[in-house]
């Protein structure tokens, strides 16, 4: 679900506006800031290596993680006249808020993991042994319901837990795909 | 510069990092990898 709302965008926009309108609207696209969302996936991969090196890092995890989401939020904001991306920001500040109330991390049902991950995934959720943004899911969690509580697995090609958050992000990112496909579709049929 | 009928490669593969990397880096799905 991570990346599925672009896959199925991309897919449909190439069907709907044909594979040449929708290439060239997607060499076209001007995100403002754009490039500070792969810096902010680089820093994330980097605190997932250099935590074990560098205790700060595992202690302060959950406040990182919250100024990753509020850079993402601001740069969301900046685009916010493009179709879509209210939909985005408005999934990530539902994650953002989740997170914020609990520490910094995105709870997780345990009940939804046992169902879908292994008993393994399961322990170490529990037991949060590895840095993560994520937490297991109990009595004391606020806002329970905006944690990741739907589990997703065969038929779907992919087993994860994911937050509405997550599944209102997706849609944001499949209408932004769509409309910039379609747009450019409709500007070059009117230019011939 | 590689083109395909006229339309950047470079470019659109680049452009379609930026879109991936919006929702990946900003999501908050939990999956096991171990």
């Amino acid at each position: 679900m991570v990346y599925d709302g672009i896959l199925i965008g991309l897919l449909v926009g190439l069907i709907r506006a044909g594979w040449r309108n929708g290439l060239t609207a997607l060499s076209q696209i001007q995100i403002r800031g754009g490039l500070i969302f792969p810096a902010l996936l680089l820093i994330q991969f980097a605190l997932f290596l250099l935590h074990e090196r560098i205790e700060v890092i595992e202690e302060y995890s959950g406040y990182m993680f919250m100024v990753i989401y509020a850079v993402g939020l601001y740069v969301l904001w900046l685009n916010r006249n493009e179709k879509g991306f209210w939909w985005i920001f408005t999934g990530v500040a539902l994650n953002f808020l989740v997170m914020l109330v609990n520490g910094g991390k995105m709870p997780v049902s345990i009940e939804a993991a046992a169902a879908v991950l292994s008993p393994v995934a399961v322990e170490v959720l529990q037991e949060g042994t590895t840095l993560s943004k994520h937490m297991a899911l109990n009595e004391s969690t606020l806002l329970p319901f905006l944690g990741d509580i739907i589990p997703l697995t065969s038929p779907y090609p992919r087993t994860q837990i994911i937050s509405i958050g997550d599944v209102i992000m997706n849609v944001g990112i499949f209408i932004y795909l769509q409309h910039m496909m379609l747009a450019y579709k409709l500007r070059a049929s009117l230019e011939q | 510069m590689k083109k395909l009928e006229g339309i950047k490669i470079t470019r659109i593969l680049f452009n379609a990092m930026i879109v991936a990397s919006v929702v990946v880096s900003l999501s908050a799905g939990f999956k096991f990898v171990g």
